[in-house]
């Protein structure tokens, strides 16, 4: 897939780290952060943990570069972006957290929305999956995390009847992979790079890149 | 960007699909008179197509299935359907073109389309 730089339009030509197994989490973190958004974020990485899944967020990777280009990378990176939507967030953070959702699906990410049941979600986001932080929350959190295997499943099932389209194929390899973190899936991409014949192109080509996760 | 992501997760073909332009060519083939086409549907994918001359003659109303993955003549393609667990919708694969062809709006599979399985 290829991403565009955000500040600059120019295509990224390096590749991005995948980090499968991890939840990238869309919250506020400067302080002060109020008691309930705390407490979300220790069910949600505990809830993640239990099905090995690793919590990160915007302040887990310090570069010393751009701040908007580590958390497109980020998303990029990961599997699967979760939001915060709470009456308790500042509403410029919370702008933030929509915008970031939004470049998680346009990734081709996972994405969900924890709401507080006195939030109010945007219009944009009606069909986006959400889960409010309620009495049932454990137990919906868990069943939509227990779902994304089925997902991977289905990715990979779709990559497999798109061999004549390689470059879609490996990028449904690539999220069944992020989701499921199954090593086989790295080599069906590179299997499939070989039979297209693109296994010699210069390795920042799209086709490198997207086969290289 | 060479592949799009919907709501449910697919990728977005738009290469396939129905084109007015090769409708009103096809239409116009026939019937050198004809002043106007119009087409409407788009969104269910039953498309409307009205025709004809600007004074009300010609006018006829058609249905055009969107036939894209439709077997052609003695030609069979190789398409089957996979079920999209998170809209619980069926999308329709041409493996020998290598494309998404349609994601199905109602519930249950394609007709006569099988269904493809991960192997084990």
């Amino acid at each position: 897939m290829i991403i565009y730089n955000p500040l600059d339009g120019d295509a990224l030509t390096s590749s991005i780290p995948s980090n499968p197994r991890h939840c990238f989490l869309m919250t506020r973190l400067g302080a002060p952060v109020p008691d309930a958004l705390i407490n979300i974020r220790d069910v949600v990485t505990e809830l993640c943990h239990e099905v090995n899944y690793e919590v990160i967020d915007a302040s887990s990777r310090v570069t010393g570069r751009d701040f908007l280009l580590k958390i497109w990378r980020l998303i990029a990176s990961a599997p699967l972006s979760i939001g915060i939507c709470h009456e308790e967030i500042p509403a410029p953070t919370q702008a933030n957290i929509y915008y970031e959702i939004g470049v998680a699906q346009a990734l081709g990410k996972e994405t969900l929305i924890i709401k507080s049941p006195n939030a109010t979600v945007p219009s944009d986001f009606v069909r986006t999956e959400y889960v409010e932080f309620d009495h049932n929350f454990r137990n919906n959190f868990t069943s939509y995390l227990n779902s994304l295997s089925d997902q991977a499943d289905h990715y990979e099932l779709v990559a497999d009847q798109l061999d004549r389209n390689p470059i879609l194929a490996i990028d449904y390899l690539k999220r069944a992979f992020l989701i499921s973190g199954d090593n086989r899936l790295r080599d069906k991409a590179q299997q499939l790079l070989v039979e297209a014949g693109l296994e010699d192109r210069a390795r920042n080509s799209v086709e490198q890149l997207a086969a290289n996760f | 960007m060479d592949c799009r992501h919907r709501q449910d997760g697919n990728a977005v073909d738009q290469s396939v699909g129905f084109s007015p332009l090769l409708a009103f060519k096809s239409i116009h083939a026939y019937c050198t008179e004809l002043e106007y086409i119009s087409v409407s549907g788009y969104s269910t994918g039953n498309y409307i197509i009205a025709f004809g001359k600007k004074d009300g003659t010609y006018a006829m109303p058609t249905k055009k299935p969107s036939g894209t993955n439709k077997t052609t003549g003695t030609k069979k393609r190789d398409v089957v359907q996979v079920k999209n667990p998170k809209s619980g919708n069926y999308v329709k694969i041409d493996r020998a073109a290598g494309t998404i062809v349609s994601h199905k709006k109602s519930k249950g599979p394609y007709k006569g389309v099988p269904v493809a399985r991960k192997s084990k």
